[in-house]
C-alpha cells in the first residue's frame, strides 16, 4: 500500500506559513516574473470573494479589496517541502519527493488496520508545523495521490472542492457509481482518504486529478469530457489513435494507473534552514515565528535521524548585506523543541541590529558531527578559532556592524563606505590607472569640526574651530555635490573648498545647508 | 553685450539626453541674457524647429543657432555648429547618411547585433565614419566636446598621445579655421587636470579655446529629470545608477557674468564664444526649401495646365451638366489666386496623385480646408461643392497669408485613402516619384504621458511593480481631469504620500508631463516632398515599417518652417464604403459609385434622428448618439453641426444646448452683442449665432477686429497649435486688443476671445465638417439600404469604429440581417454577401487560422466542393489546432452531425508528420460517441475562438435568472425617474474631458444598448468593478430627456454568470 501526503495550494500555503499575520484573510499568489501578474492559487476566503485563476491583480481586488497579494516564494516553498518530507520520514523510510507539495510513502509492512492512523497522524503533524494536508492510501501511488486530491480540507485554507467529483448529469457522458470507499471518520469530512474500491472512486473525479497536458486538457473540454470517467468511458484505441502516446498515458492515469517503484529520498545529511524575506524585518516576533518553523523541521529530521540537536549556529543577513552569526552549544544535547526554541529567544531578546534582517539561516549540529577534510587548495588560518574568538571580542567592543573591510560606495557622496567581509580570495590587481591619482591625502577629521567663518566682501577670509583657527590666504572652489535626491530622508548636498591658512595647513571646508564644518587637513 | 552665448547645449530631443525643452532653454537664456544659443542635440536636429520657432515667437531676443553632436565610429561624439546653408545641407546629409546606412554587424563600436533584433534596434547602430565627416564637413565648425567627445574621451582612457592622435585626425578635416577646443568647468574636483592638458594641447596645435556650459538643462531644478534619464537609458534604477549620475546640478544655462567668473584665468575662451558666433550665418529661416514643380506633358506653363485640367474635368465632376455661372466665376477667381501665388504645380501634384489612386479603383476624399475650394472639388480631390454650400474660400487660400518664413502659406490639403494595403500603395507611389530621400513621413514625437510616465519613472525610482499595475488599472490615459490629484492617486495604488519617494515621484511626473519627448514616431499620413533631395532639408531616417523613411520634424514643425505636407490618411469607412460599393457592383440597383447614393433620403435622416447610427461614420459614438435625437438633422449642412458640435470644444463652451434651443425656438437667436449683430449675422446665421467652425473665427475676426487674412490665418493656427499654449494666449491677447480698437465694447471682447478659447484644438472647418457629414450620410444610407454588403464590409475592415465585431453583428440583427456561421463549405476568408439580408461570416474571424492554408483550402474547394469530412482532411493542410477551432465554431455542421462530432473526426485525422500518407490511407471511421454541445457551450466556444455569435446575445440565455433586469429595449417606456435595473455586457465605458468627471457606460444585452450615468463619487469608490468586469449590473432612475435615455447608477455590481462570455470594450475611463 501507498500513502500520500498532499499540501494543496502548495506554493501559496508555503507563503502563507510565514505570515501568521494574515490568518484567514483572503489572500491570493500571482505570478511574480511576467509582465501582467496573473493569479495562480487562492485560499478559500478569496475564491469565496469570487477571485479566480487567471485574473489580473486589478480584476482580483476589484472583486475583493482587502485581498492579500503575494508572490512565490522560493525560499518558503524549499522549507515547506523539507517539512512535508521529514513528516513523512515518521511513517516510513522509503519516500518519494513526487511533487511540490506531494510526499508518496511506501506503507509496505504497516499493519493494514492502522494506515487510516498513521496518515491521521502525519497531517495533524502537519498541521502542527503549519501546513495544511490532507492524505490519500490506495494500492498504488496514483491512486493514492487522487484519493488525496480528493480528501476534504478545512475550508480556510486553499480549497479542494474544485478537484473534488462534480455532479455528472450535464455532462456528455455519463457514469452512475456508488462509492464504498472510505474516510477517516463517518461522521464529518475526513482529510484521509482510503481507496478500497478503486473503480467507483475513480470514475467521478475530475478530468484535472490525472494531470492532462494543457493541450489536452483543452480539446478533451471541448469534447464535453469532464471526469475519469467520462475519459475512460471512450475506446481506448481511438483515443490512443487521436493522441498516441500521451493521450494513451491519460486513459491509463484515468483508469487508475499502475503500481510503480518510488524514486526515494535520502534522509538529510545535513540539518540547515533558511530563508530570504521579501520583506525586511525589523522586529523580533516575525523572526522568532520563522525560527520555531525551521525548528519545528529540523527536529522532525533530527528525530528520523536518531540524533539530537548539540549546537544551533545561526545567522542573519542585514539588509545593508552585512550579517549577525552566533553559534550556541548547548549545554547538554537535546531535541526538545522547546529547549531549543529558548536558546535562541534569549539571544535574540539582547540583540539589537542597525539595520533591518533580510535572511535567516540556522543550522543544528547533531551529535555525531560529520568530519571534513580540509581541502587541499584552501588556505586557512593558523589558530582559526583563535581568530574567531579575537574577533567575537572585538566585535562585542564595537558592535558586529563596523567589523569588517571598508569598501567605497558607488556614489559621489565622499567618505560613503559599506563594510563588507573581507573577499574569500584576494582579487588580480587591476591595471594601472591612466592618470594615476594626485594630490594630497586628506586626513579627516570625525566627525567633522564646525566651524565659524568671516567674511569680507563675500569672500571668506577667517576661520574659526576649536582646534584650527587663522587668516584664510588662499581658496579654491566651491565643489558643489548632491544625490539620492529621490528619497527625502537621505538625500545630501555639500559645498566644497580646499583653504590654506596664512599661519599654514591646507585644510577642506564644508558647508551643509548653512552650516560650516572642517572636514579634513590636507597632509 | 553680453561676452558670452552658450555655443553647446542639448534638449530633450537628444532623447534621454537633455532634460528641458528647446522652449525651456530660449526661456532659460533670455533670463541670463544671453544673445544667442546653439542647440546641438545628438545625432539630429529633432528639437531646432521648435528652439528656433521658441526664439522667433520672442522676436529673437536669442539667436537660435543649429548644430549637432555625431556619433562617431570610435564611439565618441564630435560636436559640430552649422556655419553657412551649405554646412546646415552638410549636416543633414551627415546624420541621413548615418541614420539610413545599414552598419554591418561589428563594424565601429558598436556591438554585434544578434540575430532577429527588432527594427526598433536595427536603427540603433548609427554613426558616422571620418571619411563620412570629411565628406560632408563643408559650412560646419567642430568643437572637440565634452566628456564624450573624441579628445577628452581619449585622454581619459589611453592618455595625452592618444587625445593629440584624436585631435589630429579632427584636424585634419576642419583646419586651424574650423577647430575649437572646448573647455567645459562643471565644478566637479579634479576637472582642472584635464582643463590644463586641454588648454596644452590647444597652444601646442595653435587651436583656440572655446569655453562651453555642456548645458544638458535648462535650469538647476530639470537635473533630477537627467538623473531619471540617464537611467532609462542603461536601463538601470536610481539607486543602482551610482556615480553615472550627476555629480551636481551645474549643467544649466548660465550667464555672461557666471562664465566669466567660472573661466577668470582664460576670459579669450568666453570671448571666442561670441567670435564664433558671428561666424555663423545660418538659421533655420533661410532654410532653403523648395516644393516639386510639375512636369506639363508638352511644356506649357502649369498655370495654364492646371486650367486646362480643371475644365477638362468639369462634365465629369457636374455629370454632363452646364458649368453654373457662379462656379464659372469661382473657378476663375481661385485659378487667378493660384496663379499668382505659384502654387500651381502644387494643385498638379496632388492632382495627379487623386488620379493615379482613382484610375487604380482606389477612393480617395480631400477633407479639411482644401473642401473650400471650386478648383479642388472640380479636379475631384475634394466632394463638396464650395459654392452650393457657401464655403470660405478665404480659410482655405487667400493672397495676404504669409507664413512664418515670410513667404505665402501654403494651402493644406489632405486625402483621406481606405485605410490598410490600397493607401499603403498611394504612400510607395510617391515614394517612386519623389525618390527615398526626396520624400519622407512626417515624424510624430510621441511624449511621456499619464500612467506610462509614472510607470516609466516608478520603475526607476524603484517602486514595485504591483503598485505600478494598480495605479495603470486604475487611472487610464486621456483627456479628461482627473478628479484626484496625483498624490490620491498613487495613495490608491498603494505609494502613500508619506512614502520618502512619493515626492520626487509627483515632482517628476510634474516635469514629465509637459510633454517631454519619448522617442519619435511616424504620422499617420502626412508626407513631406522636395524639389531637391529632401535630405538637404531636414535629416532623414528609417521608419519601423518597412520601405518608410521619416524624416526629424512633425507635421507642425514642417508647417512652421513653410514646408508642404500632404496628409495621405486612412480612413477605416472609405475602405468599408469602397468595398460596399464594390460589393453592389453585382446589383443592377447600385450604387456603383458614391455619387450615386441619393442625397437627400428622408428615411436616412430619420434613422439618423432616432440615433440609428450604430456602424456608422463619425455618428456612432456615444455622445453623438445622445445628441442625435434632440439635434434632428435634416440635411447634410445640419449634420456638419452635428459632426462639429459633439467635440470638447464646443461643449466646453456650452454651445450644444443653446444651438440646439435656438433651433427648436425655445431660445433667442443672439449675435454676441447687439452692438455688432449686423456685422454677425451674415456669418453666424446658419448657426443660430453660435460661433461653431473656424471659418466663423475668421470671418469674425476681420469683421469685429479688422484683422487682415494674414492675422486671421495665425489666429486659426494657434488655436489649432495645441503643445504651445503660450502661443494661443498670445494671439488672443492680440485679438482682444484689435477689437478694443476697433472700438468693440468689452462685453464682445470678452465674449469673442472666451469662444477663440473653447475652440483651441478643437474647432473644425466647416468644409471638412461638411465632407465627414456627407461620409456619415453616405455611410448611414448604406447600412439601411445596403444592409448586407455595408455590414460584411464593416466586418472586413475591422477593427475600426466604436463596436466591436460582436456588437455589430447583434445591431445587424436588429436590422433584419441575418449572419451565417462560418462554414467550412460556403466561407471565404473575408465575410461575404450570401442574398440582400444575409451575409456568411468569414473565415478571418477563425482566431489562430493561417490565412495562406485557408486560401489554398479555397482553392481546392472551388475545384470541387468538399464531400465529406474525409475529403476535407485530405484536400487541406490545417494544422490540428486550426482543425479544432474551426470544429469547435460549427465549420463543419455542413459535413457532420453535430460540432462535437466534428471535433471527434478532425482530431482522428493525419498527422503533420503523416501528410503524405493521408492520400493513401483507406478511411476509418467510427462513429463519435461524444454528445452534442449544449447552446451555453456553443456560445462560449464562439466567443472562445471568433469573439462573436451569430446566435442571439448570450444576455437572452440568462434572462430567466434575471427577474428584476429591465431590458434594454424596454427603457424607453418607462417614465423618469423610476428605477430600473439594468444588465449586461460592457460594450463602453468613457469619461469624457468635459464631463467634470461623469463616466458614461454603455451595457449590451439581447435587445439593444443601455446607457448609465455614474457620478464622479460613485466612479471613484467602484473604479476597479466600473474598469475591470467584463459585465455589470446597474441599479439606477430611468432619465429620458428627448427620448435620450440614460439610467442614473447609484448601484454597481459585477455580472458574474458563466454562461456570459466577455465582450471586448471600448474605453476611455
Amino acid at each position: 500500500m501507498f500513502a500520500v501526503l498532499h499540501l494543496a495550494d502548495f506554493a501559496l500555503q508555503a507563503v502563507l506559513r510565514t505570515e501568521p499575520a494574515i490568518g484567514l484573510r483572503p489572500a491570493a499568489l500571482f505570478s511574480g516574473h511576467v509582465r501582467k501578474s496573473l493569479v495562480i492559487s487562492i485560499n478559500s476566503a478569496a475564491r469565496a470573494s469570487g477571485v479566480e485563476l487567471g485574473m489580473t491583480a486589478p480584476q482580483a481586488v476589484a472583486r475583493c479589496p482587502p485581498l492579500v497579494i503575494r508572490a512565490p516564494l522560493p525560499a518558503a516553498e524549499k522549507e515547506a517541502r523539507a517539512a512535508l518530507l521529514a513528516v513523512g520520514f515518521t511513517l516510513s523510510p522509503l519516500i518519494e519527493d513526487t511533487a511540490p507539495g506531494v510526499c508518496t510513502i511506501d506503507l509496505k509492512g504497516a499493519d493494514a488496520e492502522k494506515l487510516v492512523a498513521f496518515a491521521q497522524a502525519a497531517v495533524d503533524e502537519l498541521t502542527r508545523v503549519g501546513l495544511t494536508s490532507t492524505a490519500g492510501i490506495a494500492s498504488t501511488p496514483l491512486l493514492a495521490l487522487y484519493a488525496a486530491r480528493t480528501a476534504f480540507r478545512r475550508p480556510t485554507d486553499g480549497d479542494l472542492t474544485r478537484d473534488r467529483p462534480a455532479a455528472a448529469s450535464a455532462h456528455a457522458i455519463t457514469k452512475k457509481s456508488t462509492s464504498k470507499n472510505t474516510l477517516a471518520s463517518p461522521l464529518k469530512p475526513a482529510a484521509v482518504v482510503h481507496v478500497t474500491d478503486p473503480a467507483s472512486f475513480l470514475s467521478p473525479l475530475p478530468l484535472s486529478a490525472a494531470d492532462p497536458s494543457m493541450e489536452l486538457s483543452g480539446v478533451l473540454a471541448s469534447w464535453g469530457v469532464r471526469t475519469l470517467g467520462d475519459l475512460t468511458a471512450l475506446p481506448r484505441d481511438e483515443i490512443v489513435r487521436r493522441f498516441g502516446a500521451e493521450g494513451l498515458a491519460l486513459w491509463q492515469r484515468a483508469a487508475g494507473g499502475s503500481n510503480r517503484p518510488l524514486h526515494p529520498v535520502v534522509p538529510p545529511q545535513t540539518f540547515s534552514a533558511e530563508m530570504e524575506f521579501e520583506q525586511e524585518i525589523e522586529t523580533l516576533e516575525p523572526l522568532l515565528f520563522i525560527l520555531r518553523r525551521f525548528l519545528e523541521r529540523l527536529a522532525l529530521e533530527l528525530q528520523t535521524a536518531h540524533s539530537v540537536a548539540a549546537e544551533l549556529e545561526f545567522t542573519l543577513k542585514l539588509e545593508d548585506d552585512t550579517t549577525h552569526s552566533l553559534r550556541l552549544r548547548l549545554p547538554e544535547p537535546t531535541l526538545d523543541l522547546e529547549i531549543l526554541f529558548r536558546a535562541l529567544h534569549t539571544h535574540l531578546e539582547s540583540l539589537r541590529t542597525e539595520k533591518s534582517i533580510a535572511a535567516v539561516q540556522l543550522r543544528l549540529t547533531p551529535t555525531r558531527p560529520l568530519v571534513r577534510q580540509q581541502g587541499l587548495f584552501e588556505t586557512g588560518l593558523l589558530d582559526p578559532h583563535g581568530f574567531a574568538e579575537t574577533m567575537a571580542r572585538v566585535m562585542a567592543l564595537v558592535g558586529p556592524d563596523h567589523v569588517g573591510t571598508p569598501e567605497l560606495e558607488d556614489t559621489h557622496r565622499p567618505d560613503a563606505v559599506k563594510l563588507v567581509a573581507p573577499h574569500a580570495v584576494i582579487p588580480p590587481p587591476a591595471n594601472a590607472p591612466v592618470h594615476p591619482l594626485l594630490g594630497l591625502p586628506l586626513r579627516r577629521f570625525r566627525p567633522p569640526l564646525a566651524a565659524r567663518l568671516e567674511f569680507t566682501e563675500g569672500r571668506a577670509t577667517y576661520l574659526w574651530t576649536e582646534q584650527v583657527h587663522g587668516d584664510i590666504s588662499v581658496q579654491q572652489g566651491p565643489w558643489p555635490k548632491s544625490g539620492h535626491w529621490w528619497q527625502n530622508d537621505r538625500a545630501w548636498a555639500r559645498l566644497e573648498w580646499d583653504i590654506e591658512l596664512a599661519g599654514g595647513g591646507v585644510y577642506r571646508l564644508l558647508r551643509v545647508g548653512e552650516v560650516y564644518f572642517l572636514e579634513g587637513e590636507y597632509d | 553685450m553680453s561676452g558670452y552665448v552658450e555655443l553647446h547645449a542639448r534638449s530633450a530631443f537628444s532623447f534621454l539626453r537633455g532634460a528641458s525643452l528647446p522652449e525651456d532653454l530660449i526661456q532659460a537664456a533670455m533670463n541670463v541674457e544671453l544673445p544667442a544659443v546653439a542647440l546641438l542635440d545628438r545625432d539630429g536636429v529633432y528639437g531646432a524647429p521648435r528652439f528656433y520657432g521658441s526664439a522667433q515667437e520672442n522676436h529673437l531676443a536669442v539667436r537660435p543657432r543649429v548644430g549637432a553632436e555625431i556619433t562617431m565610429e570610435d564611439g565618441s561624439v564630435l560636436p559640430l555648429l552649422v556655419a553657412t546653408r551649405t554646412g546646415y545641407q552638410n549636416l543633414c546629409q551627415l546624420i541621413t547618411e548615418t541614420k539610413l546606412t545599414p552598419r554591418l554587424p561589428g563594424c565601429g563600436a558598436i556591438p554585434d547585433l544578434p540575430p532577429g533584433v527588432g527594427p526598433q534596434e536595427r536603427k540603433r547602430p548609427c554613426f558616422a565614419t571620418w571619411s563620412e565627416l570629411a565628406r560632408f564637413s563643408a559650412g560646419l565648425i567642430a568643437l572637440t566636446g565634452d566628456e564624450e567627445g573624441p579628445v577628452r574621451r581619449a585622454w581619459r582612457t589611453a592618455g595625452s598621445v592618444a587625445a593629440g592622435a584624436a585631435l589630429r585626425k579632427i584636424s585634419a578635416i576642419f583646419g586651424p579655421e574650423r577647430l575649437y577646443v572646448e573647455l567645459q568647468r562643471q565644478r566637479v574636483r579634479g576637472e582642472e587636470r584635464e582643463i590644463r592638458f586641454l588648454i596644452d594641447l590647444a597652444t601646442t596645435h595653435q587651436l583656440p579655446l572655446l569655453a562651453t556650459g555642456g548645458v544638458n538643462y535648462a535650469v538647476a531644478e530639470h537635473r533630477i529629470v537627467a538623473d531619471v534619464f540617464t537611467c532609462l537609458r542603461l536601463h538601470t534604477t536610481l539607486d543602482a545608477a551610482g556615480r553615472q549620475l550627476e555629480p551636481n546640478s551645474h549643467r544649466h544655462m548660465k550667464s555672461a557674468e557666471e562664465m566669466r567668473a567660472l573661466f577668470h584665468d582664460r576670459p579669450e575662451a568666453v570671448e571666442n564664444s561670441v567670435r564664433l558666433e558671428q561666424r555663423l550665418e545660418f538659421t533655420l529661416e533661410n532654410l532653403g526649401y523648395e516644393f516639386p514643380t510639375y512636369t506639363t506633358p508638352h511644356g506649357e506653363s502649369m498655370d495654364a495646365f492646371l486650367r486646362e485640367t480643371t475644365f477638362a474635368c468639369v462634365p465629369n465632376r457636374l455629370r454632363g451638366q452646364a458649368l453654373p455661372e457662379k462656379i464659372l466665376v469661382q473657378l476663375n477667381k481661385e485659378l487667378e489666386l493660384i496663379a499668382k501665388l505659384k502654387f500651381s504645380g502644387y494643385f498638379l501634384i496632388v492632382w495627379d496623385i487623386c488620379d493615379w489612386a482613382r484610375k487604380r479603383g482606389i477612393l480617395v476624399q480631400g477633407r479639411g480646408s482644401a473642401a473650400n475650394s471650386a478648383v479642388c472639388y472640380m479636379l475631384g480631390i475634394t466632394a463638396v461643392n464650395p459654392v452650393k454650400h457657401r464655403l470660405l474660400f478665404d480659410r482655405f487660400l487667400n493672397d495676404s497669408r504669409v507664413g512664418r518664413d515670410g513667404k505665402p502659406s501654403w494651402p493644406d490639403i489632405d486625402l483621406d485613402f481606405p485605410s490598410g494595403e490600397r493607401r499603403e500603395s498611394v504612400i510607395q507611389e510617391v515614394y517612386q516619384r519623389y525618390g527615398r530621400r526626396g520624400a519622407a513621413m512626417t515624424a510624430n514625437v510621441i511624449t511621456y504621458r499619464g500612467r506610462s510616465t509614472v510607470r516609466e519613472v516608478g520603475k526607476i525610482l524603484g517602486f514595485g511593480d504591483d503598485a505600478l499595475d494598480r495605479f495603470s488599472s486604475l487611472y487610464a490615459n486621456g483627456d479628461f481631469p482627473e478628479t484626484l490629484q496625483l498624490q490620491q492617486q498613487l495613495a490608491m495604488s498603494g505609494i502613500a504620500a508619506q512614502h520618502p519617494r512619493a515626492e520626487a515621484m509627483v515632482k517628476l511626473h510634474h516635469y514629465f508631463s509637459r510633454a517631454l519627448p519619448r522617442h519619435l514616431g511616424q504620422h499617420s499620413g502626412g508626407m513631406v516632398i522636395c524639389q531637391g533631395q529632401l535630405d538637404k532639408v531636414v535629416p532623414l531616417e528609417p521608419a519601423t515599417m518597412p520601405d518608410r523613411s521619416v524624416c526629424q520634424w512633425d507635421k507642425d514643425d514642417c508647417e512652421n518652417l513653410g514646408i508642404v505636407k500632404i496628409d495621405f490618411l486612412g480612413l477605416g469607412m472609405m475602405a468599408v464604403m469602397q468595398d460596399t460599393i464594390e460589393l453592389c457592383a453585382k446589383r443592377s440597383d447600385g450604387p456603383h459609385t458614391l455619387d450615386d447614393i441619393p442625397p437627400d433620403d428622408k428615411t436616412t435622416y430619420e434613422k439618423i434622428c432616432a440615433a440609428d447610427t450604430v456602424g456608422v461614420f463619425q455618428i456612432e459614438s456615444r455622445a453623438q448618439m445622445a445628441t442625435l435625437p434632440r439635434f434632428k438633422p435634416k440635411d447634410i449642412y445640419d449634420l456638419a453641426m452635428q459632426v462639429a458640435i459633439v467635440r470638447p470644444g464646443p461643449i466646453t463652451g456650452n454651445l450644444v444646448h443653446p444651438l440646439i434651443r435656438r433651433r427648436d425656438g425655445i431660445e433667442k437667436e443672439e449675435y454676441i452683442d447687439p452692438s455688432v449683430e449686423h456685422l454677425l449675422r451674415p456669418i453666424l446665421e446658419r448657426t443660430k449665432g453660435v460661433i461653431l467652425f473656424q471659418e466663423q473665427m475668421i470671418e469674425l475676426s476681420m469683421a469685429l477686429a479688422n484683422f487682415t487674412g494674414a492675422e486671421a490665418e495665425e489666429l486659426r493656427r494657434a488655436m489649432g497649435f495645441v503643445r504651445n499654449p503660450g502661443r494661443l494666449a498670445g494671439a488672443l491677447k492680440k485679438l482682444a486688443a484689435a477689437l478694443r480698437k476697433a472700438g468693440r465694447n468689452e462685453n464682445v471682447v470678452k465674449r469673442v476671445t472666451e469662444s477663440a478659447m473653447s475652440f483651441a484644438a478643437y474647432g473644425f472647418p466647416e468644409s471638412h465638417a461638411i465632407g465627414f457629414a456627407m461620409i456619415a450620410y453616405a455611410s448611414t444610407w448604406l447600412k439601411l439600404n445596403r444592409t448586407a454588403e455595408f455590414y460584411a464590409s464593416l466586418l472586413n475592415n475591422q477593427p475600426m469604429g466604436f463596436y466591436s465585431p460582436a456588437t455589430l453583428i447583434q445591431d445587424g440583427r436588429r436590422h433584419d440581417m441575418n449572419a451565417n456561421p462560418v462554414c467550412i463549405c460556403s466561407s471565404r476568408w473575408e465575410c461575404t454577401v450570401e442574398d440582400q439580408k444575409s451575409i456568411r461570416i468569414g473565415l478571418r474571424y477563425v482566431k489562430g487560422l493561417h490565412e495562406a492554408t485557408a486560401r489554398g483550402m479555397l482553392t481546392a474547394r472551388d475545384g470541387r466542393p468538399f464531400d465529406s469530412m474525409d475529403d476535407f482532411l485530405r484536400r487541406s493542410n490545417f494544422t490540428a489546432a486550426e482543425r479544432r477551432a474551426l470544429a469547435a465554431v460549427g465549420a463543419f455542421d455542413a459535413l457532420a452531425r453535430h460540432r462535437r462530432a466534428a471535433l471527434w473526426e478532425v482530431e482522428a485525422a493525419w498527422s503533420d508528420d503523416e501528410s503524405l500518407f493521408k492520400h493513401f490511407a483507406e478511411t476509418y471511421r467510427e462513429d463519435s460517441p461524444l454528445a452534442a454541445m449544449s447552446k451555453a457551450e456553443q456560445l462560449r466556444a464562439d466567443f472562445a475562438v471568433l469573439n462573436l455569435t451569430v446566435e442571439e446575445h448570450p444576455m437572452a440565455f440568462l434572462r430567466s435568472r434575471l427577474s428584476d433586469v429591465t431590458c434594454a429595449k424596454d427603457l424607453a417606456e418607462i417614465k423618469t425617474g423610476t428605477r430600473v435595473t439594468i444588465a449586461g455586457s460592457v460594450i463602453c465605458r468613457q469619461r469624457p474631458g468635459t464631463a467634470q468627471g461623469f463616466v458614461f457606460i454603455s451595457l449590451e444585452d439581447e435587445t439593444g444598448i443601455a446607457n448609465a450615468v455614474v457620478v464622479p463619487a460613485l466612479f471613484e469608490r467602484l473604479r476597479l468593478i466600473i474598469t475591470q468586469e467584463p459585465a455589470l449590473r446597474i441599479t439606477g432612475v430611468v432619465q429620458n430627456v428627448s427620448k435620450v435615455i440614460h439610467v442614473k447608477a447609484y448601484k454597481i455590481e459585477p455580472l458574474r454568470e458563466v454562461d456570459l462570455p466577455a465582450q471586448s470594450s471600448h474605453d476611455f475611463h
